[in-house]
């Protein structure tokens, strides 16, 4: 790959940079901790959470090796035969 | 319109050309070293000479470049590129993961991994269930890891001073601490239900600190994810076991490989022609996300097209947002409208991006009643087979683009005008000197890989204990390194371009469309009627219909 890459050098780190590093910093600790959990409880995403959890899936799976959590399901479907 | 492929270095860049031929000669150079090199001849007394394209990847610095161009001059490319030592490194990895499934034997599996899933408390992804605490297996792939890439990146140095072993050892390891996080972020329940992988949050986490506080000087060194992407790649080809193919015989590889390399061709050539993007790397990067299988397939092509770092990252970003969408609205549909979960199953492995999601999406074909279960696992089971056939396919893909890019755009000859001069020895010289070399990493992988699980059960245990204990581990950790350091590399003022003004998300709609239109027939042609007795025999007991 290519690219036009970003000057990598910082001869001081300005106030804005460490405004913006830290206000994003609070918002993923504050969406990760707080609202994501809260959204988890929702009956709903709970039950379909649930589900793929009973076949061992892993819905973020980048490849098919990844597909099956083999540590919370012995046997991936695709074993069975 | 799609030949000439546009960088926006073309407009100030001007090459000494004739004197060297710049696009194979700096493989391995980034722009912005070619830049540093290169703008003095705008000042100098050099002729104007027509721009050349944008080719050049990261590597060796400006003090390293003019040795390196006087040497390419005279014909000599350098061997030990980073193509080179990627496979070097992806095969030593693989090696010595061999030698540790045969020593630990059936005790490999919990001993290299990642951060887990969590729900309320992150740290549960750092412990997990098994034996062996998860922060203990993810130090240990990350030490591995280190112990091949700091030399390797010491001896690949861009400068003396970003090169050192002390600042290259912390760059690694700050390197390693956010790819951690983005883990850590991934493994929450809610983001791995929506198919929203590690990739994502690795690059956010990159141009977070790129975009405020600025990468740091110190950290330069270690900041390689050229590197870290093609050894990934390299041990990504040792899970494309081509045996796998047969699982659904016939009817999985008339949907897998009769539609996908027709979606892919369709999708370049309608977003080359018709939408006129001018970036035929950022279409083919999008086309194989969208055709193939996601992230990997397009984290691959994109190594294989050399297309530039925000068009990877923006083709990820598309489609993850529509693989999350798909991933409920399609089952949905599809049940809605009574399609029988075994087309349906199909239909959903063609055509959602994400493997996960595929799985996690045929899952939801069980709907209600007393055989929703069934329903679901019938579905799942052609839906992950169909996408690992799929999955399979981007060995091939890769391979087929990379020689079509080396013969028809890594050229610095006049775009308008065949290459009629060039003899045909002198033709096949060129072709490999812009050949990237670390597909044959990949495809060397690939086919070491299914030769010892051809040899039998010894072999396809050894094989699967490697892969599944230790390599895919470190492939996950390799493709999160790469992706934090595109984001440390990366300005968000360098994304907007590659959007090209709304044309990549019609590309995306355009070709996502057509691509459901053809699998849904061949699916309803192939698995609801030609080959429909013989999937149900293939099922295991028990979930036939």
């Amino acid at each position: 790959m290519t690219n036009d890459r970003v000057p990598i050098h910082s001869p001081g780190v300005p106030t804005s940079g460490i405004i913006g590093l830290s206000a994003t910093v609070l918002v993923i600790v504050s969406v990760w901790g707080w609202v994501l959990p809260m959204v988890g409880n929702r009956p709903t995403i709970r039950q379909s959470i649930e589900n793929t959890q009973r076949l061992g899936i892993n819905p973020a799976a980048v490849f098919y090796t990844d597909v099956y959590e083999k540590t919370k399901t012995p046997q991936p479907l695709w074993q069975q035969q | 319109m799609c030949r000439n492929q546009p960088s926006f270095d073309n407009h100030f860049l001007q090459t000494v050309h004739g004197v060297c031929r710049l696009p194979y000669v700096v493989g391995g150079v980034s722009s912005a070293d070619l830049r540093l090199t290169f703008n003095s001849a705008r000042g100098s007394s050099l002729p104007p000479l027509k721009p050349i394209r944008h080719t050049m990847e990261n590597g060796p610095p400006t003090a390293e470049i003019a040795a390196q161009t006087t040497a390419s001059a005279a014909g000599a490319k350098p061997f030990w590129s980073e193509d080179i030592w990627a496979i070097v490194l992806g095969m030593a990895m693989l090696a010595l993961a061999f030698t540790a499934a045969l020593v630990w034997s059936d005790d490999v599996s919990g001993r290299f991994s990642s951060p887990g899933k969590w729900s309320n408390d992150p740290w549960a992804s750092m412990v997990g269930k098994g034996e062996v605490p998860l922060w203990k297996s993810s130090l240990a792939s990350l030490v591995a890891i280190s112990l091949l890439a700091i030399p390797a990146m010491m001896l690949t140095r861009r400068d003396n001073k970003s090169g050192a072993p002390l600042r290259i050892t912390a760059g690694f390891w700050t390197i390693a601490l956010l790819a951690t996080a983005a883990f850590v972020m991934a493994g929450q329940e809610v983001v791995k239900q929506y198919g929203f992988e590690y990739v994502l949050w690795a690059l956010v986490l990159g141009l977070v600190i790129s975009n405020t506080i600025g990468t740091p000087a110190w950290m330069r060194g270690a900041v390689r994810g050229e590197l870290f992407i093609k050894w990934g790649l390299v041990l990504l080809g040792a899970e494309v076991l081509i045996g796998k193919l047969l699982l659904l015989g016939l009817p999985g590889i008339l949907v897998s490989w009769f539609v996908t390399p027709i979606v892919l061709v369709v999708t370049f050539l309608f977003g080359c022609h018709i939408l006129k993007i001018r970036s035929p790397s950022l279409v083919m990067v999008v086309a194989a996300d969208m055709s193939v299988c996601g992230v990997s397939a397009a984290i691959a092509t994109a190594a294989a097209c050399r297309a530039k770092r925000e068009e990877l990252s923006l083709a990820i970003a598309l489609s993850l947002c529509f693989t999350a969408v798909m991933m409920v609205a399609m089952p949905m549909t599809l049940r809605l409208a009574g399609v029988n979960e075994i087309v349906a199953g199909a239909w959903i492995g063609g055509t959602i991006d994400s493997t996960g999601a595929v799985a996690a999406a045929g899952a939801l074909m069980g709907g209600e009643g007393p055989d929703a279960k069934e329903r679901a696992e019938r579905a799942v089971k052609i839906a992950t087979t169909v996408k690992m056939i799929q999955n399979i396919l981007i060995g091939a893909i890769a391979f087929a683009v990379s020689v079509y890019w080396a013969t028809k755009y890594e050229t610095d000859a006049d775009p308008k005008q065949p290459q009629t001069n060039l003899g045909a020895k002198q033709f096949g010289a060129e072709v490999w000197n812009r050949f990237p070399k670390f597909v044959l990493g990949f495809v060397g992988a690939s086919i070491i890989a299914s030769a010892i699980v051809a040899t039998g059960s010894a072999g396809d245990s050894l094989v699967t204990a490697s892969i599944d204990g230790i390599t895919k581990n470190i492939r996950g950790w390799l493709f999160c390194l790469a992706f934090v350091c595109i984001g440390l590399e990366t300005n968000f003022r360098t994304l907007l371009p590659a959007l090209s003004g709304g044309k990549t998300v019609l590309l995306y709609v355009c070709g996502q469309a057509f691509n459901i239109l053809l699998t849904g027939l061949m699916a309803y042609l192939v698995f609801g009627w030609l080959f429909y007795d013989a999937i149900l025999s293939w099922l295991p007991a028990g979930t036939t219909p």
